[in-house]
């Protein structure tokens, strides 16, 4: 099967400092791999290991240094006129959703502004209502006109997925977005963008740092450290039987309640 | 489950203060465009006798030239109301247009827009209007309004520019370019309905300003001498020594009306900015 | 009785639409050289309660009610300039953001003596510098950075320099509040391995609280779980991992993806927290709760007491008025 997302030797290079003095910090190193049409792929490493630049320059946020990535056969544009095209292909829900949602704007402008601009020309307020449905505030009606800060950490996560999910993308780029929310709120969320994936047959990049999420989430899992790929494959095989040293040491640091109860 | 209803859902519509402002500034409206035709004296009408105090027939007595002051103040009214909101709505739109755009973009933009706002900032406003107006060919009421509308910008483009870069590092902006807004998009939808606040105290100061920069370029002798305006009426009582004579009735009132117009302005722009917060505001945790 | 007894402590909040209490009633007990976690959602209160047993509560924030008995002395009563000579010599908090709070002009060997000079009398400045060093080394910090400054230091590192401070006085018990929340795994991992050496070796009890309930069980001897300002279950680690009784801890547990095991759907737990304003008449967790009877929405669970440890749900109620819930939803 033809890959849905290729990613191609992607490098990114951050340069600080004055033009005397610049630094060159390399976020990102050579990292290639595939997404097909229905799967989850998990990108897991620590803070700073390069996994939220690589999801920024898949949603063209950010432009690579080198590389390329290819949707469909095609390279992604990064010509600002072609911003439109590329963003109803590849969606992303980012980590903070206290951030995330503009403080000034109504559940309805939230969804529907992206809507519009996508050129919808059904009735706004009705499909804002379905979407918030789907994603599980229900009933619509209380939602839709209320602001941010009228809603729970989860419901505003739920909204930005609704956001997403009306431009029906084919791809999302999930950035930790249950890092800051609490753990029974965050398992609603995992669900709810599983049964997602399925109902709207999206392939799904789930970046995080926790293995236990990833492996409830994804098929396949990208380990990075330092910017690079160091392990991946099978999510199950991986976490059983990890072969990179790097790999090892983050499933000895998870949390783990039965280990103490081994020893 | 049960619903809750916080006081949050913007079921009032106008705070105290709202009120109070807006109060105080549909009188002046009211007096600025009614006035005229309710004044008790024709503008400018000198035939009664100088220095009448306050009475039935002259509600605020009348100046050293024979003019019923209290007619002089409402047709003051109007000059001080137009410099007010004209001059404020020039300041905000080139405020609010040079302040986004060089918060907005980078680098040589951002930098050439500061360039000319440093620049002109190390000129003294009062000194360049004095300038300007002596040397403009009539200085009537609209070069008034225009050289204050356009020198007074600077401060409220620095202070744009700066909540807008505070604001272009938040995250709606990254998710507002993901679901593919152009710049100018972001800008207009995103970012400037945040700015409310900031451009809401710039206006309240803006426009006080401007009021009190026309009494005071009319207070030196430099704005159009056939206008009426509060600062003219004060201008009159000073170099005809009012307070030698005890007039208060002709130093009291306009300086009471430059002052309560003003306060007006703060009340309401205060008041807005709460009722704001209260509906925007940011959401509590407690843990 | 224990090292530390808090009994029916009560926080209230004044919030912008009215006063609620943010812990309501919490009672636990800390044993001598015993770590004892406090887990929860946000909002649950569990932070609340250690700042009200630090006496770090401001307002809105206000101590209304209960008893916190430290050594047989109740701290409740006492003066603030009373309670001086217990923190940081007897009871000291590490908070989550206290590494962001090193003061960053002055060196890090330095603050640490400034602490032991401030508080231990009888100490030379040079003593005190020793100590500040012996203590750094304790938390693996190398010998090399002893004299730096905080924003040279990572944030694990810096975190280690707050945990040598909590330790400087030889207290009895150091608070925790998410003390590594903010850090990688591998990091975090590292500085708990340290914690709970340094603490079997001086045998000090530590209060640890997070919301990371699969690392809690790994470390703590007892946890309290929490659950809008509410106490809804004591027990030991094992009994929690094994039989956990409250149905919110077996729904808090469920949330944890596994690393091992099947790999199954899991359902968290549905709804949302009450609104603490307003809370429900009956038991807190009714609403979201799988095994909700229809007197669990009238009446306030008791709180049983036994060997397993401590469990406030109708369902191992024995009073005359929750036989009905118990009775109830045992039927289904």
């Amino acid at each position: 099967m033809k890959p849905l997302l290729q990613v191609n030797h992607v490098s990114k290079a951050f340069e600080s400092g004055s033009f005397l003095k610049k630094t060159r910090h390399n976020a990102v190193k050579d990292v290639s791999f595939t997404l097909h049409k229905g799967e989850v792929l998990a990108i897991v490493g620590e803070s700073g290991c390069g996994k939220s630049t690589l999801a920024r320059m898949i949603v063209n946020l950010v432009d690579p240094t080198s590389g390329e990535i290819l949707l469909d056969g095609r390279a992604i544009s990064r010509k600002p006129r072609d911003r439109k095209a590329v963003a109803k292909e590849i969606q992303m829900i980012f980590q903070d959703p206290f951030e995330t949602m503009n403080p000034n704007h109504r559940i309805l402008d939230v969804i529907g502004r992206p809507l519009q601009l996508h050129g919808e020309r059904e009735d706004i307020r009705k499909r804002v209502l379905e979407l918030l449905q789907k994603v599980g505030l229900a009933p619509a009606e209380d939602y839709i006109d209320k602001y941010a800060s009228q809603l729970s950490g989860g419901q505003k996560q739920r909204v930005m997925i609704a956001r997403a999910l009306g431009i029906n993308p084919r791809v999302l780029v999930a950035d930790e977005p249950t890092s800051m929310l609490d753990v029974s709120i965050g398992i609603d969320i995992m669900n709810l963008m599983l049964d997602l994936k399925n109902d709207y047959e999206l392939s799904l990049i789930w970046i995080t740092h926790n293995l236990g999420s990833a492996r409830y989430m994804s098929d396949n899992i990208l380990i990075m450290y330092g910017g690079q790929v160091v392990e991946r494959g099978d999510t199950e095989q991986i976490i059983a039987n990890p072969q990179h040293a790097y790999t090892q040491t983050l499933l000895d640091a998870s949390p783990n309640p039965w280990r103490r109860r081994e020893e | 489950m049960k619903k809750v209803n916080l006081p949050l859902d913007g079921s009032r519509r106008w705070n105290g203060k709202q009120l109070a402002g807006g109060a105080i500034l549909a009188f002046f409206a009211a007096a600025a465009f009614i006035g005229p035709l309710i004044a008790p004296y024709p503008k400018n009408d000198i035939e009664f006798e100088a220095w009448l105090t306050p009475s039935m027939k002259h509600l605020l007595g009348t100046d050293s030239y024979g003019q019923d002051v209290f007619s002089q103040l409402i047709y003051g009214t109007q000059t001080s109301f137009l410099v007010g909101v004209i001059a404020g709505f020039i300041t905000t739109i080139i405020g609010v247009l040079v302040g986004l755009t060089a918060g907005f973009y980078r680098k040589w933009v951002s930098d050439a827009l500061m360039f000319i706002v440093d620049l002109l900032l190390i000129i003294p406003v009062i000194a360049l209007m004095i300038i300007l107006a002596s040397f403009l060919p009539s200085m009537g009421l609209t070069s008034i309004i225009l050289v204050i509308g356009l020198l007074s910008w600077l401060y409220m483009a620095r202070s744009i520019r700066s909540q807008t870069l505070s604001e272009k590092q938040r995250g709606y902006v990254e998710a507002a370019r993901v679901v593919g807004m152009s710049n100018f998009e972001i800008m207009t939808k995103e970012i400037l309905p945040n700015l409310f606040p900031i451009i809401a105290a710039n206006l309240v100061s803006v426009t006080t300003q401007a009021v009190l920069a026309e009494a005071g370029l009319s207070f030196l002798g430099i704005g159009d001498p056939r206008s009426v305006s509060w600062g003219t009426i004060l201008t009159l009582a000073h170099t005809n020594n009012a307070i030698m004579y005890d007039a208060w009735w002709w130093i009291i009132p306009p300086g009471i009306a430059i002052a309560l117009f003003c306060y007006g302005f703060v009340l309401l722009g205060n008041g807005t900015l709460e009722r704001f917060r209260a509906k925007r505001g940011a959401q509590q945790h407690f843990s | 009785m224990g090292l530390l007894d808090v009994i029916d402590l009560q926080v209230e909040y004044a919030a912008p639409n009215g006063m609620f209490k943010a812990v309501d009633g919490v009672s636990f007990s800390i044993e001598r050289g015993e770590i004892f976690g406090l887990a929860g959602e946000s909002g649950c209160g569990k932070s609340t309660t250690a700042y009200a047993i630090s006496r770090l509560l401001r307002p809105p924030a206000r101590l209304v009610g209960g008893r916190i008995v430290f050594d047989g002395k109740e701290l409740t009563k006492l003066q603030e300039h009373e309670f001086q000579s217990y923190r940081w010599s007897r009871i000291s908090v590490v908070l989550q953001s206290a590494m962001n709070n090193l003061n960053p002009v002055m060196r890090i060997s330095s603050q640490l003596a400034d602490v032991i000079l401030a508080h231990e009398r009888g100490i030379t400045a040079r003593g005190a510098q020793s100590r500040a060093e012996q203590l750094l080394a304790l938390v693996e910090i190398p010998a090399a950075k002893l004299s730096s400054y905080p924003h040279e230091l990572s944030g694990g590192m810096r975190q280690r320099v707050v945990i040598a401070m909590a330790m400087a006085l030889r207290p009895e018990l150091i608070i925790m509040d998410e003390p590594t929340t903010a850090l990688d795994v591998v990091t975090q991992k590292g500085i708990v391995n340290r914690i709970i050496e340094l603490q079997k070796e001086l045998g000090f009890s530590i209060l640890f609280i997070t919301h990371d309930l699969p690392l809690m069980l790994e470390i703590c001897d007892r946890i309290g779980i929490m659950y809008a300002g509410r106490m809804a279950e004591v027990a030991s680690a094992e009994q929690l991992l094994y039989g956990a009784r409250h149905p919110y801890t077996q729904g808090l547990l469920r949330s944890f993806p596994s690393l091992t095991g099947p790999r199954v759907r899991i359902d968290g737990i549905p709804g949302s927290p009450p609104n603490l304003i307003m809370p429900p008449a009956g038991c807190r967790f009714e609403s979201r709760c799988q095994h909700a009877a229809d007197a669990c929405s009238r009446i306030e669970p008791s709180i049983i007491n036994d060997d397993k440890g401590m469990v406030a749900c109708h369902l191992y109620g024995f009073r005359e008025d929750s036989y009905e819930a118990v009775t109830a939803s045992q039927s289904r």
